[in-house]
């Protein structure tokens, strides 16, 4: 990936909160927290960090499932953060999503066909008569024979019906497809399958993808580019052999010192704090708090050449602490 | 090890059928496994390979429609499949421990967190007065920090770790001699999991407990366990030394494992990939239930069932092994 792609989606200072309980609607949770990231043309972004982060939260609002509450959402200069559902539905077709579980994502008594031919039919993408054969065609694309179309999803493994997914998803020729731990609930023998599958795919439409996982590994094989999440706040944002050969981030490297080939289990046995109210959000964590992060959360900065990472000191911890 | 280690475990064709409205079928299809003291035996198989039903089967924990048989189900010197359902009980849950994946599922949402261990330790100790120390004890042998404040939390207002440390802190309490284990981790992200597995560890050498450990992760089990055991299609289809297993992999589907491993780790321009899906067990195919997605399939492969080859400690279901 070279630097000259240009952005596709940028999200600037994006906020979702949710309201905390129905007793006392003023208190707001913070499920994103201020995260400011671009998508580019035809990359691989992933989204990594411990369940309860705010990746699928963010995923979600990109695609405004979820109304953010502060920010905007930039597409081809157009901020769909504030646009109402019928101004949205020209753009929705641009943006796709495949979801963790596949069989969930499904219409039990719908067909293959009746599911991929849906979005043909809202979005009058061809004349009703063109519809078998788009169906078809997408179904060889995504690895798949013709004969699937009458299928029903419970007849469907969870590979196959995933492939359906992406098919599903790649219908309308969108321009970002977010996959949220969309090989994560399959079979460990299939999962190399679907990843070929969207590498093939992002390369075959030059799509950009939103990846969020947990998995480091298959993150560093598929993305080229790499953000860290910490309790609603993007922590660290790069290149991702930059990040796995230079992480900056002190969470980003507790992260990364799971993956090492002789960590084996952790004896240290830190306790896991709950996020630091105020100031950086690992704070009650880091191994290297000073009093400023208990203060202030720090701001992305600049550490290399497209590097950002959010930390009062990284410059001092140097290369690997 | 100096002496022979004793035998915790012993299991000789162990089948678990369920019975469905539209016919029976057989989830766990004649497993033999043996695991002694202090070993951690890590058991790796993809959803539906029956992994989970072997562990729900050795503690007796199948719903009403699944029936079980096998030649031999020993656990230390007992049989067990001769034991009463009341007899049984006085050996789960104080000899024999569960640890699930989902840790929220194990606790009893109205009672706090003393209660739990109290359950626990009265089972092996008489006097009430003990049982607080030994709590506060076992909470800080799994790095609860100020372990009095835990015991009166309820179990909504714990994190998934700190819930999953609770549930190991009253299997240390219970100082069972065989422990099994599925996906502890697998809900928890990577620097827990992390801690837990060191936890693991720690428990197994303090108790010198047996192991049986569930799990998806090769790579997991690897850092963990001292032997490895492949399941596929409610089968064992290679069991050996974890080092063994991994530097040459006998069985294909352990090869494309590993190879699928491998190829993520160090970047592969393109995944080799397990052609095919796993197989249905309400239909098995015929022969060996890998033959469909094997790249090396031979003709007999497709009628007959291999059965295992392969010296004693590193076996494999597979004619490939025949000659070796």
């Amino acid at each position: 990936m070279s630097t000259a792609a240009p952005t596709l989606v940028q999200l600037q200072n994006l906020s979702v909160s949710f309201s905390g309980r129905a007793s006392d609607p003023t208190r707001q949770f913070r499920a994103v927290d201020d995260v400011t990231v671009d998508i580019r043309g035809g990359e691989i972004l992933g989204l990594v960090g411990e369940s309860g982060s705010g990746k699928t939260t963010l995923a979600k609002a990109l695609l405004r499932l979820h109304r953010p509450s502060e920010g905007r959402i930039l597409f081809r200069g157009v901020d769909l953060a504030t646009l109402g559902e019928r101004a949205l539905r020209p753009y929705r077709r641009d943006l796709q999503m495949v979801f963790q579980d596949p069989l969930s994502s499904f219409n039990p008594r719908q067909t293959v066909a009746q599911a991929l031919s849906l979005p043909l039919r809202l979005h009058a993408i061809c004349p009703r008569d063109q519809i078998p054969r788009h169906v078809d065609g997408m179904l060889v694309r995504v690895g798949l024979s013709p004969a699937f179309g009458s299928r029903f999803p419970h007849e469907l493994s969870g590979g196959q019906l995933q492939r359906v997914a992406i098919g599903r998803a790649l219908t309308l020729s969108p321009h970002v497809l977010v996959a949220d731990e969309a090989v994560s609930k399959l079979d460990v023998s299939v999962r190399a399958q679907i990843l070929n599958l969207l590498v093939d795919v992002q390369t075959a439409h030059a799509l950009s993808i939103l990846f969020i996982t947990h998995d480091l590994h298959v993150a560093r094989y598929l993305c080229h580019r790499i953000g860290v999440m910490y309790f609603g706040k993007l922590v660290e944002l790069g290149p991702t052999e930059e990040i796995f050969t230079r992480p900056r981030h002190p969470y980003t490297r507790a992260l990364l010192g799971t993956l090492e080939e002789n960590a084996g289990p952790d004896d240290a046995d830190p306790i896991t704090a709950p996020p630091s109210a105020t100031g950086c959000r690992y704070g009650s964590r880091c191994p290297h708090t000073v009093r400023r992060c208990t203060e202030v959360h720090p701001a992305l900065e600049a550490s290399a050449e497209q590097h950002l990472v959010a930390c009062h000191r990284w410059h001092e911890l140097g290369e690997l602490a | 090890m100096t002496s022979e280690p004793k035998s915790v475990l012993e299991i000789r064709d162990l089948r678990t059928r369920f019975d469905l409205h539209e016919g029976s079928i057989e989830v766990v299809r004649g497993v033999d496994l043996s695991i002694v003291e202090g070993e951690m035996l890590g058991l790796i198989g993809e959803s539906g390979s029956g992994k989970t039903v072997t562990g729900l089967s050795i503690l007796r924990l199948l719903p009403p429609n699944a029936h079980l048989s096998s030649a031999v189900l020993r656990f230390a010197d007992t049989e067990l499949q001769g034991l009463s359902d009341r007899q049984f009980q006085s050996l789960r849950g104080r000899r024999l421990a569960m640890i699930f994946q989902n840790p929220m599922g194990a606790f009893n949402p109205a009672k706090r967190v003393d209660w739990h261990l109290r359950e626990v330790i009265r089972t092996r100790e008489r006097s009430d007065a003990a049982w607080r120390e030994l709590a506060t004890t076992a909470l800080r042998t799994v790095g609860i920090p100020r372990p009095e404040r835990v015991l009166r939390l309820y179990p909504h207002q714990l994190s998934g770790g700190m819930a999953q440390r609770i549930l190991i802190a009253m299997v240390l309490a219970l100082e069972p001699d065989l422990v099994i284990a599925d996906e502890p981790t697998t809900n928890l992200d990577n620097i827990v999991e992390r801690q837990i597995l060191g936890l693991f560890r720690r428990l197994q050498t303090r108790l010198r407990a047996a192991f049986l450990f569930i799990t998806h992760d090769m790579t997991l089990a690897a850092a963990l366990c001292n032997r490895i055991a492949v399941m596929y299609a409610g089968k064992i289809v290679e069991i050996g030394p974890t080092r063994q297993v991994f530097e040459a992999p006998r069985h294909p589907y352990t090869q494309g494992l590993i190879a699928t491993a491998i190829a993520l780790k160090t970047r592969a321009a393109r995944l080799k990939e397990i052609a095919g899906d796993p197989p249905n067990l309400a239909n098995p195919p015929p022969g060996c239930p890998f033959s469909p997605r094997c790249a090396q399939v031979m003709e007999r492969c497709r009628a007959i069932e291999p059965p295992m080859f392969g010296p004693p400690q590193h076996q494999a279901r597979c004619f490939l092994g025949e000659s070796a």
